[in-house]
C-alpha cells in the first residue's frame, strides 16, 4: 500500500499547472489537454500526481527497482461516489493499484493498495504548520518525526497497546544496503503491519493496514 | 566540460532543492538525491528539467528514471556532452 499528500498552498504546488514542462513530464498528452481545460488545473495536476505517487510507493515495496517515471502510471478515476472523494485505479508497470483520493481545500491526500479497494485502511492527516512557508523550507526531518509519532500512536490505539510500545523507522536491506520504506516495530520487533508515510508543506499523512 | 565540472554544476543545481544545507556537506557520487538529500519526488522532476537547461541536453523519461544518485546524473550528462574523465 502507499499514500501521498500534497499541500495545495505550498510554494512548490500552487500554480504549478502553469509549468508546462513539468506537466508534460507528469501527465499523458490526453491528461495534459484535460488539465488545461479544467476549471482547477492545479487540482487536476496534483490529484493525478498523488495517485501516481501512491501507486509507485505501493509497487516499490515489492519491486524496489520498479520505474518511478510518472507517465508509466495511468490513473483512471470513478467519480460516482461524488463529494470530495474520488475512487479509482492506477495501472502500473506491474499490477493495478486501487486508490481513494480525498480532495480538501488545503490538501490532496491519496491512499491506495493492490488487490482491493483501500476503504478499509486506517489513515490520518496531521497539520504541522499553520501557514505555508513562503520559501518552502519546512524542515523535512521534523515533518518525518511528527508523522511517525502520529502514525505510531494510531497503530498503538488500533492494536490496544501503549503508544510507547510502537515505533516506526526505516530499515536497510542487509544485502543490497538499499534503504527500505518505514516499518512498524512493536516493542522493538519488526511487525508485518503495512504502513506508508508522506509529508508535504504544512501536512503529514499516514495510512496502514492491520489485517 | 569534464566530470568534475559536471559534478559541481549538478550539485549546484540540486542544492536549491535541498531544505537542510547540512545534508550537502559530504555529498559525493553515491549520494541519493531522494533518500540522502531528502528532495521530494516532484522536485526531482524540476531538477531533471534544470539539468536539461543547464547542459543543453534532452533527457528522456526512461533516462530520467535511472537518475537516482548524484553519480547517475553526472555519468549520464557526461555521456551526453561527451566526456569520460573521472571525478577526482
Amino acid at each position: 500500500m502507499g499514500n501521498d499528500i500534497v499541500d495545495r498552498r505550498a510554494v512548490d504546488a500552487a500554480g504549478k499547472s502553469r509549468d508546462a514542462r513539468f506537466v508534460r513530464r507528469v501527465l499523458t498528452d490526453q491528461e495534459d489537454r484535460a488539465c488545461r481545460q479544467s476549471v482547477d488545473p492545479d487540482q487536476y495536476l496534483w490529484v493525478a500526481w498523488a495517485a501516481r505517487e501512491t501507486a509507485y510507493k505501493a509497487m516499490a515495496k515489492s519491486w524496489p527497482d520498479i520505474s518511478a517515471s510518472p507517465r508509466r502510471y495511468q490513473p483512471v478515476f470513478d467519480d460516482s461516489i461524488g463529494g470530495q472523494n474520488l475512487r479509482g485505479v492506477v495501472q502500473t508497470p506491474k499490477t493495478p493499484v486501487y486508490i481513494l483520493v480525498m480532495i480538501r481545500a488545503d490538501y490532496i491526500h491519496c491512499i491506495g493498495q493492490t488487490r482491493q479497494s483501500p476503504e478499509h485502511l486506517v489513515w490520518g492527516v496531521e497539520r504541522l504548520f499553520a501557514q505555508p512557508d513562503p520559501a518552502g523550507n519546512h524542515d523535512p526531518d521534523r515533518q518525518s518525526a511528527v508523522v511517525r509519532r502520529a502514525a505510531a500512536t494510531r497503530v498503538a490505539a488500533c492494536i490496544k497497546l501503549p503508544a510507547a510500545d510502537v515505533g516506526i523507522r526505516r530499515r536497510q536491506d542487509q544485502v543490497s544496503r538499499q534503504i527500505l520504506p518505514p516499518g512498524v516495530y512493536i516493542r522493538g520487533v519488526y511487525s508485518e503491519i503495512d504502513i506508508s508515510l508522506s509529508h508535504h508543506g504544512r501536512f503529514a499523512a499516514y495510512a496502514f493496514s492491520i489485517s | 566540460m569534464d566530470k568534475e565540472q559536471i559534478f559541481n554544476e549538478v550539485v549546484g543545481i540540486i542544492k536549491d532543492y535541498v531544505k537542510d544545507p547540512s545534508r550537502l556537506e559530504n555529498v559525493n557520487m553515491e549520494t541519493s538525491i531522494l533518500e540522502d538529500l531528502k528532495v521530494n519526488s516532484a522536485r526531482l522532476v524540476d531538477i531533471i528539467i534544470a539539468f536539461e537547461d543547464t547542459f543543453d541536453v534532452e533527457i528522456e523519461d526512461d533516462d530520467a528514471d535511472n537518475i537516482r544518485t548524484i553519480g547517475d546524473a553526472v555519468n549520464y550528462i557526461a555521456g551526453k556532452v561527451g566526456t569520460d574523465q573521472a571525478v577526482k
